[in-house]
């Protein structure tokens, strides 16, 4: 036996080496973003396409705003900042000025017939010459100057017409070269930082985060408001809180367990032994995952390892056990106890990885792998290394083993009073269904947030500023060319332009706006001829034209006919952000992006859906709200599996337990369900993050019950139970102290679940066995 | 572009110093709260040779509105608010442009309000100025700094005695607007 044992544990050293090996090899990227957990299968590729080429947009920019009481100061700080900035030149670009745009504007002259504003095509298609040619007298007579507009080549001034509505969609001018924001009291400029790295990077995080900090500190000294917008920010602000937590509350837990293995073994050897198999497991964890998958998640490490956290249960025993009886004799009496353990925690983990999220895929395949591997270091390293516990100890109960077995024993149990067990029994089942009917799950994406409010308010102050619309959702266009797109478009802008008309919708962009489909130009260019044919006359004599004046005018729009074509647009500065609607995407069609602007309430967006479901070539897209379903989908299949998890380990502990099999189930389904409670009460509601946790209490629950179950009342039994919900406590119930809400929202389940199982289990053990 | 102007136009009116240089011209700047007094506008067309003439009356109220009433030879009405840019055709709302979403309001009205308040420091971003005064006259020369209105304009020059009398303004494009007010009254 002993033979047997020491090969099997040279073989899974072996084995572990060879995996972790393997899994060093491959070089896994380790990815913190959290769009890379969401399902990708339920949207069309074109769609995902633009939905990432959006957040690239966002994600990759740092929006930097100068404030200060002066102009003269904020200009001089500008300059300073941005010779502070240019120490990041390899790694991100800077923009702090940018050309008149008014030069750029001059290109468009020659195609001023093909090019009509929206609001003199909308006339001049319903035979509405009199108010282009009213107007034009307007401007003519107007104490503003007349510019561009030249009563021969363009009497009807159809082209400051047309400039004067081209619209941006940040709220910034230039000033004498710097950006200058229009939208705040104070005199503020923007610089706009582009990183080359996606801001994940943690090198990038690392080089510019500190510039930036040294730059706000120093300008606050000066009385000037630096103020700064990205993801960038929130990425470096969430690996610094990552960091912080893990070096108080982790140091803090990890300290405590220390601590207590310590006080109840008085020696420093069981601490290794304890921690050993969950060290094995974690590693074989990340090493398996890294290989199943291309890039391992940051949530998934935190949430697995606290599932694996469950592993401290399984050699927490043969620990304890070991101080009785020597590692061979301890495998023979745990072995049932713990097969059965990690059959059902396995299963209950495992299980997640049946659904279509790869974030819960990759958790199931941590936690399944995890598991096992501390399970086989538990039996197979652990009697190798324990074998000096119990002859040291000369086979005594550990005294901390005596004294949690009196305090237990005063406890009643609840077969001593079967009716009460009975009504326990069901208030708990009504209580249980009741309370996932009633209460409300929460599936904001606030759940994912993990800045603290200053840094959301800086960010949201800049971009109110930038005049961006809070709103996350868009359009997309399709079309199976180019000028099919940019038709499919305007048809569609009817419906927009008459929400915006009765007020529904602020406003919105789009690409055929600056640049109409080759159809739309043509019917301009008649419409404009057709203005000159019933105005020009009227127009002539109002200013005292001459004839010939009047054939030049007629002359000048027959050699003006030529419509702006997409190559010569896109050299221009208006194409800048419609220039990826100009090649084919990856599916072969066209599609563009359609930008709403202002708040959007309820209504609107039903309105935008449904005309959107009647077009074929439209979609809403609202990335906010996806991430939110996708969040509630999560919750729901989470929530499904803890109740067939539930039911199948119910219907497997059956065979073994029989009737007795209330006596394992009632403690972690009480747990579970005040552990919900709490969480409801204390939030107003649950959400997908609690649902993960209750899987937790429902593993070591479920292994205590087990355990104790089969040790029939053995005295080392309940001194490993209650160390390992001790030790998982501080693991993992502290996480109620995080500031970052996925690891809070953990916390705030195990804390109550764990305490209560640990409570109520003492109160379910068969009162004739415990007396033997 | 061009309706920027109309405010650099304005904003002098609110102008009545007797000043030799900026300074001066700053220290003396006053803004009544309201104006009003009619004008008459001569405008040479470069590329007809030839001038139009109109004339009306205008009044402000100070950073709240400026009104542009053309009389002859239309009937047409300019409004002006820090946010809006509002014209009326014999007493019908023709056009309407917000500042909020067009960059060429905002310019304007940045320039045109921060004058009317007196801010010298806002013109110069768009402007270098000069002032001269003989005998009771001034006149100060307005010429871009700013790219984006020197691509419109070339030079502004205004002349008064106590109060502003005369606007020129020379456009990039060869246009002359020239303006003489009459019967200002501070009201």
């Amino acid at each position: 036996m002993k033979r047997f044992l020491k090969i099997s544990a040279l073989v899974w050293a072996i084995i572990i080496f060879v995996i972790c090996i393997f899994a060093a090899l491959k070089q896994t990227a380790v990815d913190t973003s959290i769009m890379a957990l969401l399902p990708k299968y339920d949207q069309k590729p074109l769609l995902n396409e633009l939905q990432e080429q959006q957040t690239a947009e966002y994600a990759n920019h740092v929006f930097i705003m100068v404030s200060a009481d002066n102009k003269q100061s904020a200009r001089s700080a500008v300059n300073t900042i941005s010779s502070e900035l240019n120490v990041l030149a390899g790694i991100a670009n800077l923009t702090q000025s940018v050309d008149s745009s008014s030069t750029q504007m001059d290109a468009l002259y020659p195609f001023r017939f093909a090019l009509l504003s929206d609001s003199v095509a909308k006339k001049l298609q319903i035979k509405d010459y009199d108010g282009p040619f009213q107007s034009a007298l307007n401007a003519l007579f107007s104490p503003i100057g007349a510019g561009k507009a030249d009563p021969i080549k363009d009497p009807f001034f159809l082209y400051s017409d047309m400039l004067l509505e081209q619209k941006i969609n940040i709220q910034v001018k230039v000033e004498d070269t710097l950006l200058r924001l229009t939208n705040v009291e104070k005199p503020s400029y923007l610089l706009v930082l582009e990183l080359h790295k996606n801001p994940f990077d943690l090198p990038t995080q690392d080089r510019v985060m500190p510039v930036l900090k040294k730059i706000q500190q120093q300008m606050d000294e000066q009385g000037i408001r630096v103020s700064y917008s990205g993801l960038l920010l929130h990425a470096a602000k969430g690996a610094e809180q990552a960091k912080f937590e893990i070096s108080t509350i982790g140091l803090g837990s990890l300290l405590g367990v220390i601590l207590i293995i310590l006080l109840v073994f008085r020696r420093i050897i069981p601490l290794f032994q304890v921690l050993l198999p969950v060290m094995v497991g974690c590693l074989v964890a990340v090493a398996v995952t890294c290989l199943w998958f291309d890039r391992i998640h940051l949530i998934t490490i935190a949430f697995g390892a606290g599932l694996v956290g469950v592993a401290v249960d399984y050699s927490m025993h043969f620990v304890c056990e070991s101080y009785l009886y020597t590692g061979v004799a301890v495998v023979r009496k745990l072995f049932s106890g713990l097969l059965l353990g990690l059959i059902s925690s396995v299963l209950a983990y495992g299980g997640l990885a049946l659904t279509p999220f790869p974030g819960l895929q990759q958790i199931a395949v941590f936690s399944a792998t995890g598991l096992i591997a501390a399970w086989l270091t538990v039996l197979l390293f652990l009697p190798l290394i324990t074998t000096k516990n119990a002859s040291k100890n000369k086979q005594r109960p550990l005294p901390a083993a005596l004294i949690l077995n009196r305090c237990k024993d005063a406890f009643p149990t609840l077969d001593m009073y079967p009716k009460m067990a009975s009504v326990l029994v069901i208030t708990v089942g009504f209580i249980s269904v009741g309370l996932f009917f009633l209460a409300t799950p929460q599936d904001s994406v606030r759940l994912l947030q993990t800045s603290p409010p200053a840094l959301l308010e800086e960010d949201q102050r800049v971009q109110q500023a930038l005049g961006n619309s809070v709103n996350s959702a868009f359009l997309v266009v399709s079309g199976s060319s180019l000028e099919a797109m940019l038709e499919n478009e305007e048809r569609f802008r009817r419906q927009l332009d008459s929400l915006v008309n009765d007020g529904t919708l602020a406003d919105y962009q789009a690409i055929s706006q600056s640049l109409p489909s080759l159809q739309r130009q043509q019917q301009n260019i008649a419409l404009v001829t057709q203005l000159y044919q019933a105005k020009l006359d009227a127009y002539a004599h109002a200013i005292g034209l001459s004839d010939s004046q009047k054939t030049l005018a007629y002359q000048s729009l027959q050699e003006n006919q030529q419509t702006l074509s997409p190559e010569t647009w896109s050299t221009l500065a208006i194409s800048a952000q419609w220039q990826d609607a100009l090649e084919p995407r990856s599916t072969g069609e066209y599609a563009s992006v359609i930008r709403l602007q202002g708040h959007l309430s309820e209504a609107t967006i039903r309105q935008l859906q449904a005309d959107a479901a009647a077009d074929n070539n439209i979609n809403y897209v609202d990335q906010v709200a996806d991430i939110s379903a996708t969040l509630a989908q999560y919750r729901t299949k989470v929530a499904e599996w803890l109740f067939i998890a539930y039911g199948i380990i119910t219907v497997l502990l059956f065979f073994r337990y029989r009737l007795d099999i209330w006596r394992v189930m009632l403690p972690p389904i009480t747990g579970s369900i005040i552990a919900l409670s709490c969480a409801v009460l204390i939030n107003g509601g649950y959400n997908i993050f609690n649902l993960v946790a209750l899987m937790l209490v429902f593993g070591i629950g479920l292994d205590m019950g087990i355990f104790l179950q089969e040790s029939r009342g053995g005295i080392h039994t309940w001194l490993a139970v209650s160390l390992s919900t001790l030790t998982s406590l501080l693991a993992f119930g502290l996480l109620a102290l995080s500031q970052t809400p996925v690891l809070y929202h953990f916390g705030i389940i195990v804390l109550p679940g764990l305490l209560v199982i640990w409570l109520l289990s003492p109160l379910m053990q068969t009162s004739q066995l415990e007396t033997q | 572009m061009r309706k920027i102007f109309l405010g650099i136009i304005f904003s002098i009116l609110s102008i009545s110093v007797f000043a030799n240089n900026l300074d001066d011209l700053k220290a003396l700047t006053t803004t009544p709260e309201k104006l009003s007094g009619v004008f008459s506008q001569s405008k040479y067309l470069a590329q007809l040779e030839t001038s139009i003439n109109s004339s009306g009356s205008f009044n402000y109220i100070r950073d709240k509105k400026i009104v542009w009433h053309t009389l002859t030879p239309i009937n047409s009405t300019l409004e002006l608010t820090p946010k809006t840019m509002l014209s009326y055709q014999d007493g019908v709302q023709v056009n309407k442009l917000d500042s909020d979403t067009n960059p060429v309001v905002a310019v304007f009205s940045d320039i045109f309000f921060g004058v009317m308040t007196a801010q010298w420091q806002i013109l110069e971003a768009y402007f270098s100025v000069s002032a001269e005064v003989s005998d009771g006259q001034w006149k100060a020369t307005l010429v871009p700094v700013d790219e984006s209105i020197g691509g419109f304009i070339n030079k502004v020059t205004l002349e008064g005695d106590k109060y502003l009398q005369q606007i020129t303004l020379y456009e990039a494009e060869g246009n002359i607007t020239h303006i003489k007010f009459d019967k200002l009254q501070k009201k």
